[in-house]
């Protein structure tokens, strides 16, 4: 099967505002996607549906075949945009729930990661800085040998450097047999990065093609056209 | 999975007891010694060891109440902070079905909760030598009396319903406030005492059911430690069985009702 | 030799042209091993697909092949990599005359000037 992910007519609404409205969707296996729009859109809520972390108000989503449940989270890898990590564990603590609870899961890479990042295993979290947090999340996240990588705002609030960065990690961990799903609203750093690009704009996808198609066809980089279309 | 859990919700939280019994125990020893040993006692009691006495006895009590006041705000704030606070979106993204989570932390909260009351007892033990202690055989003559040797069991079951019943009452209470948009401490505190209310009433309503199996009101009341067994079995039952609501609807408000800022 | 990606073009196409420039400067000499899709990817900052069609575009165009266990070489075909040089120079010769005439300068003027600079240069 190459479909990752399947969205059929998926729609949220918290009271009477609607985050998500009619959304289709299919995303393959070996593309990198950037779901890209402004804040309030509804990037985070449709990744958190993805994560079972929100439950639809109609519509579904698929992946592998399975309602976002314990299956799905067996094979999606997430990274928020919250730092989510406890305060009393080390970072080999860390890592070690991480290998328990996740099968595909490998320590190797993550050790790896942290040495080359300079970050000591043996330090608290506690103790870490709000970037270095930042950086211990990705690196959990991208040490699983996940089939769906879903990252909401993975550059935000960091320097440019950690920026490469991460956009070297996300390269060099392609997997064919994989998807990734980013979130973002900067989009000049990463176009070069993605395969596909979604516009999603008060909750509805108003673009869906792929970074060149945007470019051959506008004669524009997609930061620029993202501009254009979403102008305040 | 379930045991993967109750590993690390285990390791989350020895870190705050441990000390404390520890410390308890220790002061527990140095009371004693300083206020039942022969030598302190036969001198002259000196300003200087009076002081060091209440010192110590001041400690150990602090401790003493200390360790309750820790057993219940560690039990709340792990379910709150760990399942609803931002810690929430690395547990509730794990490969785990929902209740276990809430089944982690409940077991565990019971774990505290009675090794608190055991190292409590213990160290009370400690402190006052047995001949003191003995007024408490009374409380077990009295047992025996009214119960029966049945009367260990249904109390001993009653407790636990009601421990657990306590304790997921609580989570229950998070739970619905967690559905609020804004003020969800104040909503929380309110659903307990809603929850609380309930749960009286449930009795209120129940009990004299059953109070019949023991006399009608018209007929002298006839005590017989079978029929109180049986009363005490079925307040037990109503624990439980609100324990099993509280239960399904946490789970029901964390699987769907989700909504982690 | 770094990778100069522009905005508003296909990358894939700016990627090919790239590669194509490297083959005929010498930075990957004829005959030569090319580094992995991933490797030249995270090189350039780019999506591996993106990658992976631009040099399967160029292995199409016979300026680069692959065996099933080696990887990619570039041709050792001289004649192939001229004709991408002239291609290229080609490219840049017509944007040059294009610049120049848009300043407002004849041809006739723009072959003395030419002289001139290819003069200094020497020295």
């Amino acid at each position: 099967m190459n479909t990752i992910l399947e969205c059929k007519n998926l729609s949220k609404s918290f009271g009477s505002t609607k985050a998500l409205d009619g959304i289709n969707l299919t995303i393959e296996k070996g593309r990198i996607v950037g779901l890209l729009g402004p804040n309030g859109s509804g990037k985070t809520t449709f990744i958190k549906i993805c994560n079972e972390l929100l439950t639809p108000t109609s519509g579904e989503v698929r992946i592998k075949g399975f309602n976002p449940g314990v299956e799905t989270k067996k094979i999606v890898s997430y990274l928020p945009e919250k730092t989510y990590l406890n305060d009393w564990m080390k970072v080999s603590q860390i890592i070690r729930f991480f290998q328990d609870f996740y099968a595909d899961f490998i320590p190797e890479k993550a050790y790896d990661m942290l040495k080359r990042l300079n970050i000591d295993p043996n330090s608290r979290l506690k103790t870490l800085s709000k970037g270095t947090k930042e950086k211990v999340q990705l690196i959990l996240v991208m040490s699983r040998d996940a089939q769906l990588y879903l990252l909401d705002e993975p550059i935000g609030g960091v320097d440019p450097a950690a920026r490469d960065y991460i956009l070297d990690t996300i390269i060099s961990n392609y997997n064919e047999n994989a998807a990734v799903i980013l979130s973002t609203h900067l989009i000049a750093d990463i176009e070069k990065v993605l395969d596909d690009i979604i516009f999603l704009k008060e909750g509805q996808i108003v673009l869906n093609k792929t970074v060149d198609e945007v470019r051959d066809e506008s004669g524009k980089s997609v930061d620029a056209l993202f501009r254009e279309v979403f102008k305040c | 999975m379930l045991a993967k859990l109750l590993k690390y919700e285990l390791k989350a939280t020895a870190r705050w007891f441990m000390p404390l019994y520890a410390a308890l125990v220790l002061f527990a020893l140095i009371s004693r010694f300083l206020l039942y040993n022969d030598p302190f006692v036969k001198n002259e009691a000196t300003g200087f060891l009076q002081i060091v006495r209440i010192l110590s006895m001041s400690v150990y009590v602090f401790l003493f109440v200390g360790i309750m006041v820790v057993t219940f705000v560690v039990i709340i704030q792990r379910f709150y902070k760990s399942l609803l606070g931002d810690e929430g979106y690395l547990m509730f993204t794990l490969p785990v079905q929902t209740w276990k989570h809430i089944m982690s932390k409940l077991l565990i909260a019971m774990l505290w909760n009675l090794s608190s009351a055991v190292v409590g007892l213990c160290s009370i033990m400690l402190l006052i030598p047995a001949q003191d202690l003995a007024d408490f055989g009374l409380l077990f003559t009295g047992i025996k009396e009214y119960f029966g040797t049945m009367g260990y069991f249904t109390i001993l079951l009653f407790m636990l319903a009601s421990l657990v019943f306590g304790i997921i009452e609580m989570y229950t209470a998070i739970a619905l406030g967690h559905l609020f948009r804004k003020h969800k401490l104040l909503a929380s505190f309110g659903m307990y005492i809603g929850l609380n209310t309930i749960s009286q009433m449930a009795f209120i309503l129940i009990v004299p059911f059953f109070l019949n199996t023991i006399g009608s009101l018209s007929e002298p009341l006839h005590i017989t430690p079978g029929r109180l067994n049986t009363l005490i079995l079925i307040t037990g039952i109503i624990f439980a069985a609100l324990a099993a609501v509280c239960y399904i609807v946490t789970n029901i408000i964390l699987k769907r009702k989700l909504n982690l800022e | 030799m770094p990778w100069e990606l522009k905005n508003d073009r296909p990358i894939y196409a700016q990627l090919i042209e790239q590669i194509e420039l490297k083959i005929c400067s010498g930075v990957y000499t004829p005959g030569s091993r090319l580094p992995s899709v991933r490797d030249l990817a995270r090189e350039a900052s780019v999506n591996p697909n993106t990658m992976q069609r631009a040099l399967a575009k160029l292995e199409e165009d016979g300026l680069l092949y692959s065996t099933r266990t080696s990887g990619r070489f570039v041709t050792e075909d001289d004649n192939m990599i001229y004709q991408v040089k002239s291609k290229l120079a080609q490219e840049q010769m017509r944007d040059f005359l294009k610049n120049m005439r848009q300043l407002g300068f004849e041809n006739k003027e723009i072959l003395s000037m030419l002289k001139t600079m290819l003069e200094e240069v020497k020295q």
